[in-house]
């Protein structure tokens, strides 16, 4: 019976076994990073007596280290008691945390390589509060993860008052039908189409940060070396400076193409009537649960690369309790067109978005030459006069560019609409899409500068529980048109926003 | 099907444009030029301290500093002064509006059915001028939140209790 198999959990209890294989995992990363430059010293600096004394402290800092996290599993405890989860942990300095089984929103399984040999799964519950009030299980039994759910659920369903108990057993017992599922071709062609100037970024820090760690422990001077590597690089030929380019740029995309495996490996959407569900990750799987009601809005983007191989990206963004972030967006990369249309209609159930007719004002376009194109120009100009002389002039070059650009971008815009959503389409690199439902709105602001106030024309911000629309440089009988709509919409709604 | 007239007759909805606005309690401008002075203080130390450091002792840099720290003064006082007549709110019977701006201007709408509470703070300077200022916060984070600042004491509460009310209704339902 579930009943008594439930029982278990009455007991305090300890995580699996495994766990201390994880808990000593963290504790060595942390060590490393935190020591790595002791490490060093000893590795490459000759035997005396000083590197001794290095030696010493590294092992007695590392064991006391290490010992106290092993104790810190024996000392870590989880029961059910009076309608609460309760957590005690700590070694030296004992906290015990609880929280109402009514506040628990949701209780998330991953399980990564080591879980899976062992059978085992981390468990996370997520509760209504502050960021802080999260409760991680490290390791436990998988079977015993899905009966703690139930559970859980099955406890918290009996606290709830009547009322709302049929409508809640229903979301529980919901059955999710396979949306799509991210072919090993298709990640291959995300990972492609990944912002791969972003993991330059990223080497460019990493090497910047190592050189200066290193410089401090061999105490000669490593930029010294480096510049002469490209002093001689220089002298020697353009290619090797070429090569060195590609080189980097190679690497930067096997970062950015493993870190979308890592991520998106199997990336599976599956959608309920009332919720929809993510499955992804290579190492780690990861399972994203998301109530439908609660999402504010839905970006999709695409650009020419992504466009060429026929799929877009989907961001979902879930009202947030707190300022967790991330935690509430669910996104999904590689989406196919066919997808991304069925995706809109089952998050929005009724979405027809025609046309609106509304334009922003064309002034946009050589104001926006004004402050992003003529200005930096003139700056540029002033800047850098000293360094080039006459030829500094070039630099307005690019005031033409960014009128044509801003021209694109004008004409980029576009507004749609049906009953009960928005649609704001933008952008000529990125085009995104943003569809959001008039009455999850928060607030509405409509914001002029003295140039857009004297041509009766404004910026409108629509704010929601996930993130913020604008829409520039409306008139303003259209601004007070779609103010008094949507605050209508949002006012004699009884559904809730989330 | 056309979404303008399946739906909607613009003009048959409840019209923000046709509001009146209530205004700020009449200290509320001497709170604003007190806060212009404060910052004018802090500009002409901020240019003293520059001076002393790069070392400007000339009479064109002082004059400049000069020239430049009055007229920065004197538009941030203008801008204090004239602030006052600008800001206003008004309550619907769904919703709180609330505009403000001299050189940018905004305003705001937040619906009774969104605010998640309502506080009153007030800070020394508003404690001495008799002031209080009424935060109203929503989900949609702090750039959605509504700060009215420079209500009368009874103002606010009457505002606050309205609001309490208002959205208690409508949670209710």
């Amino acid at each position: 019976m579930k009943k008594s198999r439930t029982e278990i959990f009455r007991e305090p209890r300890r995580q699996a076994k495994n766990a201390l294989i994880f808990i000593l995992l963290r504790t060595l990363s942390r060590l490393i990073s935190q020591l790595w430059p002791f490490l060093l010293i000893v590795l490459f600096s000759n035997p005396d007596y000083g590197s001794l004394f290095y030696i010493l402290i590294t092992v007695i800092i590392s064991s006391i280290v290490l010992i106290t996290s092993v104790i810190s599993y024996f000392r870590f405890y989880f029961y059910i008691a009076e309608n609460k989860l309760h957590i005690e942990q700590g070694v030296f300095r004992r906290s015990h945390s609880s929280v109402a089984l009514e506040r628990i929103q949701n209780v998330q399984t991953e399980d990564n390589l080591i879980h899976r040999f062992f059978k085992t799964v981390s468990v996370s519950v997520t509760t209504a509060g502050s960021k802080d009030s999260e409760f991680v299980i490290n390791s436990m039994d998988s079977e015993e993860a899905n009966l703690l759910r139930e559970y859980i659920m099955e406890l918290k369903r009996s606290l709830r008052p009547e009322s709302k108990q049929v409508e809640g057993q229903e979301a529980d017992q919901e059955s999710f039908v396979p949306l799509f599922q991210l072919s090993l071709g298709q990640l291959l062609k995300v990972g492609l189409s990944q912002n791969h100037f972003r993991a330059i970024g990223i080497i460019m820090g990493a090497v910047a940060y190592l050189l200066s760690q290193a410089q401090e422990i061999f105490r000669e001077d490593i930029f010294d070396w480096a510049y002469t590597l490209v002093g001689w690089t220089n002298q020697a030929d353009y290619l090797i400076i070429f090569l060195l380019v590609l080189i980097v740029f190679l690497i930067a995309m096997v970062i950015s193409m493993s870190s979308v495996f890592l991520n998106y490996f199997q990336l599976r959407v599956e959608m309920g009537f009332r919720q929809i569900r993510l499955k992804q990750g290579l190492i780690r799987r990861k399972e994203q649960t998301a109530q439908l009601r609660k999402i504010q809005i839905l970006d999709w983007s695409t650009n020419p690369v992504r466009r060429a191989m026929n799929f877009v990206t989907v961001i979902l963004q879930q009202a947030s309790s707190s300022s967790e972030g991330g935690q509430n967006t669910l996104y999904i990369p590689g989406c196919a067109e066919d997808y991304k249309e069925a995706l809109i209609q089952s998050v929005f159930k009724d979405i027809d978005l025609k046309p609106s007719g509304l334009s922003l004002h064309p002034s946009m376009i050589w104001r926006y030459t004004l402050f992003r194109g003529l200005i930096p120009a003139l700056i540029a100009v002033l800047a850098s006069y000293n360094l080039f002389g006459w030829y500094a002039l070039f630099f307005l070059i690019w005031v033409p560019l960014s009128y044509w650009i801003n021209r694109k971008v004008y004409h980029s815009w576009s507004i749609s609409w049906d009953r009960n959503h928005i649609g704001i389409n933008r952008g000529i690199w990125t085009y995104s899409v943003s569809i959001m439902p008039w009455f999850k709105i928060q607030s509405i602001e409509f914001k002029q500068s003295r140039f857009q106030h004297r041509r009766n024309l404004g910026n409108l911000w629509l704010y929601t529980a996930g993130g913020n629309l604008m829409i520039p440089y409306l008139r303003i009988e259209d601004a007070y048109k779609l103010q008094n709509l949507i605050l209508y919409k949002a006012e004699s709604t009884k559904k809730s926003w989330m | 099907m056309d979404f303008n007239n399946d739906l909607i007759d613009w003009d048959s909805l409840p019209q923000v444009q046709e509001v009146t606005f209530k205004p700020l309690a009449t200290n509320y401008r001497l709170l604003s030029m007190i806060g212009a002075g404060f910052s004018s203080l802090f500009w002409a130390l901020v240019m003293l301290l520059s001076i002393i450091f790069i070392q400007l002792w000339e009479f064109f840099y002082l004059l400049l500093a000069i020239f430049i720290w009055v007229s920065l003064s004197s538009f941030l006082l203008l801008r204090a002064w004239k602030l006052y007549e600008f800001k206003g709110y008004a309550l619907r019977e769904h919703d709180i509006l609330y505009k403000s701006g001299w050189i940018w201007k905004r305003w705001v709408a937040v619906p009774y059915n969104r605010i998640q509470h309502v506080e009153i703070r007030r800070g020394p300077l508003e404690e001495m001028l008799d002031l209080r200022k009424l935060q109203i916060f929503t989900a949609g984070g702090a750039s959605s939140d509504l700060n009215i600042s420079g209500l009368a004491p009874d103002q606010a509460e009457q505002l606050r209790l309205f609001i309490s009310v208002k959205t208690g209704l409508d949670e209710e339902e």
